[in-house]
């Protein structure tokens, strides 16, 4: 054999450093330019293009995962929302007009909820002239949504995780759901026949009327009315078990689009509704002829794509911008462009919860001083830097985010755990946790995100730092991190992960389900006992349990005027806060993107994405 | 011949037994039957659920018995059912599997094309600037990982290279019945990936095995009977050096599977490496075995296959 | 190369008239060949400068004043949070989370070099007994030995690697053992076909007939023989091990953060690169580059060295 040169060996290093500096010198893709935008939260990268809008073309979409469940009351995540948006219509939802995308509006109704009875009475009035795409098509009707609102808290393991947020205001809705037999559970056939015949007492239908008796005068509760149980669901729903194939192998629609096809975790295609009148539809344009959505994408290469104007992608699925577009991103928003937004979440993303139940250490973290020590511990200012700088982030000291109703009657400037170190120390050294005998703690987190992955490391860098803990990570992707781990049900025989020790910290996320009155969804969704747990449809994912937190709860849901209410909640956030149930990091400003021929993207909150049911195409995508 | 054949198939039957068996004790026992369950039930995993997949899953069983009637249902074809999907996993690797195997296919003729090709002239012109080149270039490809290949072509190809054209597409797959454009178009960048990554022991393969026939007496004989040298070695040289070649490329192919789950992840082909990354993740494992055994079966099948073909070649072959 | 091959260098060449001429064993001819090898030398030096690099990695961290898992948020991140470009106070600059890349660089070469090192070591360790044992004894110890050997070739190792890890949680050790395991199996079969050809010799028959019991025979007959291709083999899979745990770690389930290595560096800078992140994919790529051609052209030289005519193996 030969002999390799050395020379040679050399010049091809060389060639090889040489290449590749050229490429990443010319990679640089900054806008550079004087600033003539204020970077404000709600700049809209509305592109409204020249000309009238344009009907026709297919819209495509890419993203890294699928809908979390593919039905039509069900459904609980953006991703879930954004399906539903072309499909499935609520009696409220959000119309896509820049600066009202969060206040409710009719959309299965004819108008806003008529309250009687000191407001115990709430009564909704169906459209009619809407029809299912069925065959023969068939009228959608007020009982299409009570079956949505019934058979939305049905025992299997896909029922709505929300449930929590309104189901003991709607008088008998409690016991309802409660009553399913056991066998509904695994058997379509008894799920059907007990949704069919059994009513619940304070949901009244007469012709297209629905009438709500409240336990409570609900003001916020039309937020609730957007929000998927308040669908229209045909009885063809009930062939199957929710979220089975025989359900999701064919879904029908009311919405302007339908779906033609549907592979779980691969793609999902959309077609025009036939059946489907933009005459009885305010909130949805439906410009487009077609949407493809294609699930196998990757984040990075997502960003890189859309960034070329490619017609194999209009806008990303469910991929958020990963921070490390974010520099680019704002330079785009600050120079003026017209394809990057920068909209409020009004969520609390990521918010680091606190496994009270955990074994591990002896309990350690059932100990509300051993969680207050790592509070102390933790300095938010570096993991905002971390997760995008001031510029996307609004610092969370407390539950509820600026906003929200409540968050106003907390004192300015809350802020109960400044950074103290030395603090942090002496209290975990009182509980018994030094140098030599650490603290140790499991702290679970998404590794397919950035930005979660940057969190992760920076707090487990900050703990460790103390001296007095040891921080391991329990890497996972987004959907076993809440499926296998935080809603996994915790059962006698079959304790939860946090039961286990699996778990001592995690960072998820928690966005209300509607906005502006939404204190109550905070409150009952993740601080509530035990209507908050997993098991029993809420987020209460550290098994936090306090008497008098639930008795503010309460308090405040019984108060006559929001403004009484408000006081309530705000006392709620600061016991909350007291009693270290969790750590706030941030409200972060969500960044997106999309291609230059996408036209009229509002973004809405509820998918963190621009509404595909509204944009418009100016070259048609192949 | 024949009894090699029948020794041979029996071996192959063998191996795919014991294959069976690991994978088995792997999946279903290692974990234990309660963390099976759980895995399967997932977020799901209220007692009465994880109770019924037991059932189902004959978990309760002892070990033998469930063995039997899993690689019963193997045998039958049925390798299972996807709860995530709602469907069988023969039918979720049939689908997966074309995509694989246009991935492997078109490559396997770039890398072995290449490889022949720059191992002749590297062979015929030894020490010249091609064959350093071609050997540089081997040893370069050999050494870098396939996911960094991957993205740099698509940053250079795909992205840098936008403004002039769209034709690199940034990921995705076209089945070939529904576009014949698109399914070329959308795996070249995955094509030249694999090929170049594997193509570098093709090269000092196809170089090294033609050095060697060009060393034979025959060969000899043959330039000394005047012929020019170029006919000397296509015609006499070439086909001789191509029996490792191949060989080589026949194992090649049937253990791609771990090679092109990388490919695959970073270029979105939904083949079989990507659908076992999926299944892996949601911990699917009636998904992850289904493919693990295919692969190990289609290895033992290719092996059992080039085998046979060398002994057919070389009787030699057949003492062993 | 056609006629006889003379190799470069003077390996077998000029004698100083009068000087004794002595018979050289192939080891002998071996190391001179490779001795006058200057691809090899540069390649044995670029791994030494490496390991070098790689145990000194704290005289490094202790220069800069970076340690590897330090996140330096206000001087190392920008103001949103991304990495900052190499300067004086950061060599290769940063990662994505404000670290030191220039001392995380270095301190991934110690899990690549002991990952790399340790995987061969057993595979050899493997390779070397089934070998031994299924081409000496032969028969049905071989026909097992050889089942054996087809499961594990039959089963793709990257799968198997990410469901291990993925029921037992990641880990380095993991990864060694699972590299290790499974690329036994082609040294194995080399081993096997070099003792088939060497059990009949002469001497080897002698010393049975001596009355040396087989495990003897095997070990210390046959053993020195087969090192050769071992040495060769081992020097190609060294290589080929650092490159498995890298894309072990790309896919998630390598060695576990916030431990430095190169393949989740690379991993995670994927997603980077295209924002003009460029060196922080640059510098691990570069370096398992260097790292794993070095190794590659120093494997070369070493079977060039026994077998400058690529006949004994290819």
């Amino acid at each position: 054999m030969r002999h390799f040169h050395p020379r040679a060996y050399g010049a091809m290093v060389g060639a090889v450093v040489l290449i590749i500096l050229v490429a990443a010198c010319t990679s640089a893709t900054s806008i550079s330019g004087q600033p003539t935008q204020a970077l404000a939260p709600g700049w809209q990268g509305l592109n409204p293009g020249t000309g009238a809008p344009q009907y026709g073309g297919i819209l495509n979409m890419v993203g890294v995962s699928d809908v979390a469940v593919m039905d039509y009351d069900i459904g609980y995540y953006r991703t879930d929302f954004q399906v539903l948006r072309l499909t499935v219509r609520q009696l409220y939802s959000w119309p896509a007009i820049p600066g009202h995308t969060l206040t409710p509006a009719p959309d299965l109704a004819t108008g806003m909820p008529v309250a009687t009875d000191n407001g115990l009475k709430q009564t909704v009035t169906i459209r009619s002239g809407l029809v299912w795409n069925t065959s023969p098509p068939r009228p959608v009707t007020a009982q299409d949504v009570v079956r949505g609102i019934k058979r939305a808290c049905n025992p299997s393991p896909y029922t709505f995780g929300g449930m929590a947020d309104f189901e003991s205001t709607i008088r008998g809705l409690t016991a309802y759901c409660s009553g399913y037999p056991a066998a509904a559970a695994t058997s379509a056939a008894v799920m059907k026949q007990y949704i069919e015949s059994h009513s619940v007492s304070g949901i009244a239908v007469s012709g297209n009327n629905i009438t709500f008796t409240l336990t409570r005068p609900a003001p916020w509760l039309i937020g609730a009315m957007t929000l998927p149980p308040f669908s229209a669901v045909p009885i063809e729903a009930e062939d199957g078990l929710p979220g089975s194939p025989q359900v999701y192998g064919h879904m029908y629609s009311d919405g302007p689009y339908e779906i033609t096809s549907y592979t779980p975790k691969k793609s999902i295609t959309f077609a025009r509704n036939p059946q489907w009148k933009a005459s009885t539809d305010p909130l949805r344009k439906a410009y487009v002829n077609a949407i493809n959505v294609d699930e196998t994408g990757n984040q990075a290469t997502i960003y890189q794509e859309m960034a070329t104007g490619s017609p194999s992608l209009g806008m990303s699925f469910d991929a958020l911008a990963p921070p490390a577009a974010y520099s680019q991103l704002l330079d785009m928003i600050k120079s003026g462009s017209q394809l990057a937004n920068m909209g409020a979440t009004y969520q609390s993303n990521p918010y680091l919860v606190f496994s009270t139940v955990s074994p591990n250490d002896g309990g350690a973290l059932g100990k509300v001083a051993v969680r207050q020590a790592l509070c102390y511990g933790v300095q938010r200012s570096q993991l905002i830097k971390t997760l995008g700088g001031t510029a996307v982030n609004i610092p969370l000291t407390h539950v509820l985010p600026p906003g929200t109703d409540g968050a106003q009657d907390v004192p300015g400037g809350y802020d109960p755990y400044p950074y103290n170190p030395s603090k942090a120390r002496s209290m975990l050294a009182a509980a018994g946790f030094t140098a030599s005998h650490p603290l140790r703690l499991k702290l679970l987190y998404r590794s397919d995100s950035q930005g979660n992955t940057k969190a992760f490391t920076n707090i487990a860098s900050q703990l460790d730092a103390l001296g007095s803990v040891s921080v391991t990570g329990v890497p996972t992707n987004q959907s076993d991190f809440y499926g296998k781990y935080l809603l996994a049900p915790n059962s006698p025989g079959n304790p939860a992960p946090a039961y286990q020790g699996a778990w001592d910290l995690a960072l998820p996320a928690f966005g209300p389900d509607w906005y502006g009155n939404s204190a109550v969804t905070w409150f009952n969704e993740l601080f509530l006992s035990p209507g908050g747990f997993a098991a029993n449809g809420g987020v209460n994912f550290g098994y936090f349990s306090s008497a008098a937190v639930n008795d503010t709860i309460s308090q405040a849901l019984s108060q006559p005027t929001e403004a009484q209410a408000d006081v309530y909640w705000a006392k709620a956030d600061e016991e909350v806060m007291q009693a270290a149930a969790i750590y706030p990091i941030t409200e972060p400003l969500q960044l997106a993107e999309h291609a230059p021929y996408v036209h009229n993207a509002v973004y809405m909150i509820p998918f963190l994405n621009f509404d595909p049911a509204n944009v418009w195409l100016s070259k048609p995508g192949s | 011949m024949i009894r090699f054949l029948v020794r041979r198939l029996a071996q192959a039957i063998v191996v795919l037994w014991a294959t069976s068996a690991v994978v088995f004790l792997l999946f279903f026992v290692g974990p234990g039957p309660n963390r099976v369950a759980r895995t399967f039930a997932g977020r799901f995993g209220t007692a009465a659920r994880i109770a019924q997949i037991k059932h189902d899953l004959h978990l309760d069983q002892p070990l033998y018995l469930q063995y039997s009637h899993w690689a019963w249902n193997v045998l039958h074809g049925d390798l299972g059912y996807d709860y995530y999907k709602g469907e069988p996993v023969i039918s979720v690797i049939a689908q997966a599997a074309s995509a694989t195997i246009s991935l492997v296919l078109g490559a396997a003729v770039l890398w072995i094309s290449y490889g022949i090709f720059s191992g002749v002239v590297s062979a015929v012109k030894p020490r010249s600037l091609l064959d350093r080149g071609f050997t540089s270039a081997a040893l370069f490809f050999y050494s870098m990982p396939a996911f960094v290949l991957g993205l740099s072509l698509i940053w250079v190809f795909a992205y840098k290279l936008s403004p002039v054209t769209t034709f690199f597409p940034f990921h995705g797959y076209v089945p070939l019945t529904a576009s014949p454009f698109g399914w070329f178009e959308h795996l070249i960048l995955p094509w030249l990936t694999l090929a170049l990554v594997t193509s570098a022991t093709y090269t000092r393969l196809a170089r090294a095995s033609m050095l060697d026939v060009m060393g034979e007496d025959y060969v000899r004989t043959a330039r000394s009977k005047g012929m020019p040298e170029r006919r000397v070695v296509m015609v006499h040289a070439l086909r001789p050096s191509l029996t490792p070649v191949v060989t080589q490329a026949g194992l090649d192919i049937g253990t791609a599977l771990g090679g092109v789950i990388l490919i695959e992840t970073v270029f979105g082909i939904p083949g079989l490496g990507w659908t076992a990354v999926q299944a892996i993740n949601q911990q699917d494992l009636p998904v992850i075995v289904g493919i693990v055994v295919l692969a190990a079966a289609f290895v033992v099948l290719v092996n059992m296959l080039v085998d046979i073909a060398y002994a057919a070649l070389d009787p030699r072959v057949r003492l062993h | 190369m056609t006629g006889p091959a003379t190799a470069t260098g003077t390996a077998a060449g000029a004698e100083p008239a009068g000087r004794k001429i002595e018979g050289r064993s192939p080891w002998r001819l071996a190391y001179e060949r490779l001795r006058s090898d200057r691809s090899a030398k540069i390649a044995a030096g670029t791994i030494l400068v490496i390991a070098l690099l790689a145990i000194c990695a704290p005289v490094f961290a202790a220069i800069t004043g970076h340690g590897p898992d330090q996140q330096f948020i206000n001087i190392g991140e920008n103001a949103n949070g991304g990495p900052v470009p190499p300067s004086g106070t950061f060599w290769f600059g940063t990662d994505s989370n404000g670290r030191d890349l220039f001392v995380r660089v270095l301190y991934g070469a110690r899990v690549s070099l002991l990952v790399g090192v340790l995987a061969t070591a057993i595979s050899v360790a493997l390779g070397v007994v089934f070998g031994l044992a299924a081409g000496y004894i032969g028969g049905l110890v071989d026909s097992l030995i050889a089942r054996v050997i087809d499961v594990l070739l039959s089963i793709p190792l990257v799968l198997i690697a990410i469901s291990v890890a993925y029921i037992s949680g990641p880990g380095i050790w993991l990864v060694i053992v699972i590299v290790g395991v499974l690329s036994f199996t082609y040294l194995a079969r080399i081993v096997r076909g070099q003792v088939i050809s060497l059990k009949e010799k002469e001497y080897i028959q002698a010393a049975r007939a001596l009355g040396a019991g087989p495990w003897r025979i095997m070990f210390t007959d046959l053993l020195p023989n087969v090192m050769a291709q071992v040495i060769v083999y081992a020097s190609l899979l060294i290589p080929l091990a650092i490159v498995t745990e890298a894309a072990l770690s790309f896919l998630g389930v390598g060695v576990p953060p916030p431990t430095p290595d190169w393949g989740q560096m690379i991993d995670d800078a994927s997603g980077y690169y295209q924002y003009g992140y460029w060196w922080y994919l640059f510098f691990p790529s570069l370096a398992l580059l260097i790292t794993t051609l070095a190794f590659n052209i120093l494997g070369d030289s070493v079977r060039d060295a026994f077998d400058p005519r690529g006949r004994l193996f290819v």
